[in-house]
């Protein structure tokens, strides 16, 4: 009966990870990645690498002004106050073409800093991590799904199929051949990190529980989406009434819901969103909201709504007991918190999550590749061109995604595609490339792609520090915190693939010498392997 | 104690827990103190009970000084890295177990 069990469960841990890994890695790489969303967005725009201002600018004298003069009749804006880890106010508007659009304030001198020319990583990285930039449909929001289930289903029968558990707990064995290296490591990353990868991959099928599970949550509401989202969220919406009305101070609604908040939690509660729709409508709305708590796991703590004309309060949103813990649930897994040690092991944990499924997927290969070249078989072939270009094609991507971010001009546009774009061309571009090689020199790609992210990484690094006189050029520059920490993350990434370009030559010359034959005797009797 | 003291605390103690985990294993014990003979059962028993109090220890130290929130985290976060540096260091430096492997040995060997 067990036997049975573990049989069937190792047929769906395989064929489950290779089918769904690549996009698997994908995911926990990104993710892995936006941890770090706001120190990469200070790398890629350096304009917004600013000291903390000494004190909060006006909303009312300063960014209002501002944000009016940008949205130009767009239905609402939106702005993001600073905080430790982004010095500048954000305010962001759907402009006329139907795109988001971000622009930052300095919060020392109160004027708008020029457009930043890219996605960042909140832009671009963030999204590839829940939705793959794929938004026909919700597509990419369903195939990450898919994968956060199949994270579940792989943990699942990981564990089952783990004969020795207890045994291998801490076993690795680096100087072993390939496979059982490969597994040794897939099996420590997969089980002393299980209860993180089983949290990341529950909690974020749980934030988008309206798009995953749109049945059940909006039943209590009578199918009412609407209905939903303003017991969860405390989200208030009103018709325009098409007459004119002055505005509330936002300054003043700010102060009013921080003082609700902090009586009601006994402690005070920071807003960091405030949301105009409708402005200088009468039936305009204003929305306060403690999005991000710095003191604490759970998110979106506190939301008021006010009238945008009159500053009259219209709603103080108390969350429900269901919501609260999908608040605590979304909080652990955006991690916004102030909390660096955490952010650090976040990162950690995810990377060891790719770790982990990229050692499957070697295991898989290096078990099955002798029979599929005896038999003629194309799985192998198919499969190592595709995890190649997905482990060390996305590294490499990421790279060059960083690397074109220093290297495009200012106002960079071509054929009608504007600069931020060009960016995510990079990425592509490569990562295809990196797919492409892959299939076409199978034997060397692992090499020559690990060894290629070693020299982009390092160019992104000399190219930062050359062209914006930061990073590693001033370390001691106020601002530059952030920047040096993903330079050094850079450095780090080079010297990593540098060591496995280096393992891998070390690997194949060992086993070359192994195959030299010995007189009289097979090569099949002395163990050797055809790769 | 500080918020880094206690983290720093609650690190060495699952560190130290999970070393002491893997000496009750034959493989690791033979490896770290070169062939001695392995640990008696009843010894390997208390010794892997210490490691689960130094676990919990762990624990209590991450929940004290972050609270229940970023305490939980922390822990499940650290147990993981520390297990993996375990490892590690039992794979490619097991002479830096001996000490703690001769303190666990004691006099009596099986």
């Amino acid at each position: 009966m067990r036997s049975a069990l573990r049989t069937s469960m190792a047929w769906l841990h395989t064929w489950t990870g290779v089918v769904t890994g690549a996009l698997l890695f994908v995911v926990f790489w990104m993710g892995s990645l936006s941890v770090f969303d706001q120190e990469i967005d200070r790398w890629m725009m350096p304009a917004t690498r600013l000291p903390a201002a000494a004190a909060p600018l006006s909303l009312d004298r300063t960014i209002r002004p501002i944000a009016e003069s940008l949205v130009s009749g767009a239905p609402a804006w939106t702005v993001t106050l600073p905080g430790e880890r982004m010095p500048a106010y954000q305010i962001g508007y759907t402009d006329a073409a139907g795109q988001y659009v971000r622009r930052h304030v300095d919060p020392a001198a109160g004027s708008l800093l020029p457009a930043a020319g890219t996605h960042g990583a909140s832009g671009f990285i963030f999204p590839f991590h829940y939705q793959l930039h794929i938004g026909w449909k919700d597509v990419g929001y369903w195939l990450v799904g898919l994968a956060g289930m199949a994270t579940l289903v792989l943990l699942t029968s990981g564990v089952i199929i783990h004969r020795k558990l207890v045994q291998d707990f801490f076993r690795f064995r680096p100087d072993k051949q390939l496979p059982r290296t490969s597994l040794d490591l897939h099996n420590l990353s997969g089980v002393l990190f299980l209860p993180f990868h089983v949290a990341m991959a529950l909690s974020g099928l749980f934030i988008f529980w309206t798009i995953y599970f749109p049945w059940p949550v909006t039943l209590p509401f009578g199918g009412d989406k609407a209905a939903l989202m303003a017991a969860a969220y405390g989200n208030v919406t009103r018709p325009s009434s098409g007459q004119l009305a002055p505005q509330a101070s936002l300054d003043a609604i700010v102060r009013d819901a921080q003082a609700r908040w902090a009586a009601r939690h006994g402690a005070p509660l920071e807003a960091d969103v405030v949301r105009v729709s409708g402005a200088r409508d009468a039936a305009g709305v204003v929305t306060v909201r403690s999005l991000f708590p710095q003191d604490g796991v759970a998110m979106d703590r506190g939301v008021a709504v006010y009238d945008g004309g009159t500053g009259r309060l219209l709603h103080d949103h108390e969350a429900g007991p269901v919501r609260k813990v999908h608040a605590f649930l979304s909080g652990m897994h955006f991690i916004q918190f102030r909390h660096w040690t955490l952010r650090c092991l976040y990162f950690l944990g995810g990377l060891a999550g790719c770790v982990m499924i990229a050692t499957g997927f070697l295991f898989w290969l290096e078990t099955r590749r002798a029979r599929h070249e005896k038999l003629g078989l194309p799985g192998v072939a198919l499969v190592q061109g595709l995890v190649t270009g997905v482990v060390t094609g996305t590294i490499l991507a990421t790279c060059a995604f960083l690397l074109s971010n220093r290297l495009l001009p200012a106002q960079a546009a071509w054929g009608g595609v504007a600069r931020a774009e060009l960016e995510m061309w990079a990425f592509f571009l490569v990562w295809l490339a990196g797919f492409v090689h892959a299939w076409l020199r199978p034997r060397q790609a692992w090499r020559e792609q690990a060894l290629g992210t070693a020299v982009l990484a390092l160019a992104a690094v000399a190219a930062n520090a050359i062209g914006t006189r930061g990073g590693l050029l001033a370390p001691g520059l106020p601002g530059n915190g952030a920047v040096l920490g993903v330079d050094c993350m850079l450095i780090a990434v080079a010297g990593v693939a540098w060591l496995a370009a280096r393992g891998i030559k070390r690997r194949k010359q060992g086993r070359a010498d192994r195959r030299v034959p010995v007189a009289g005797q097979p090569l099949s009797a002395q163990g050797g392997r055809h790769e | 104690m500080s918020d880094a003291m206690t983290m720093i605390g609650a690190a060495g103690m699952l560190t130290l827990a999970f070393a002491m985990l893997a000496l009750t294993q034959d493989v690791h014990w033979t490896r770290v103190t070169g062939g001695a003979p392995v640990l008696a059962r009843p010894k390997r028993r208390r010794i892997r009970a210490l490691a689960g109090i130094g676990l919990a220890a762990g624990l209590a130290l991450c929940l004290g000084g972050h609270g229940a929130g970023f305490g939980s985290l922390l822990w499940a976060l650290l147990s993981g890295a520390t297990g993996v540096a375990v490892a590690f260091l039992l794979a490619w430096y097991p002479g830096l177990f001996s000490g703690l492997a001769r303190v666990l040995a004691g006099n009596r060997t099986r």
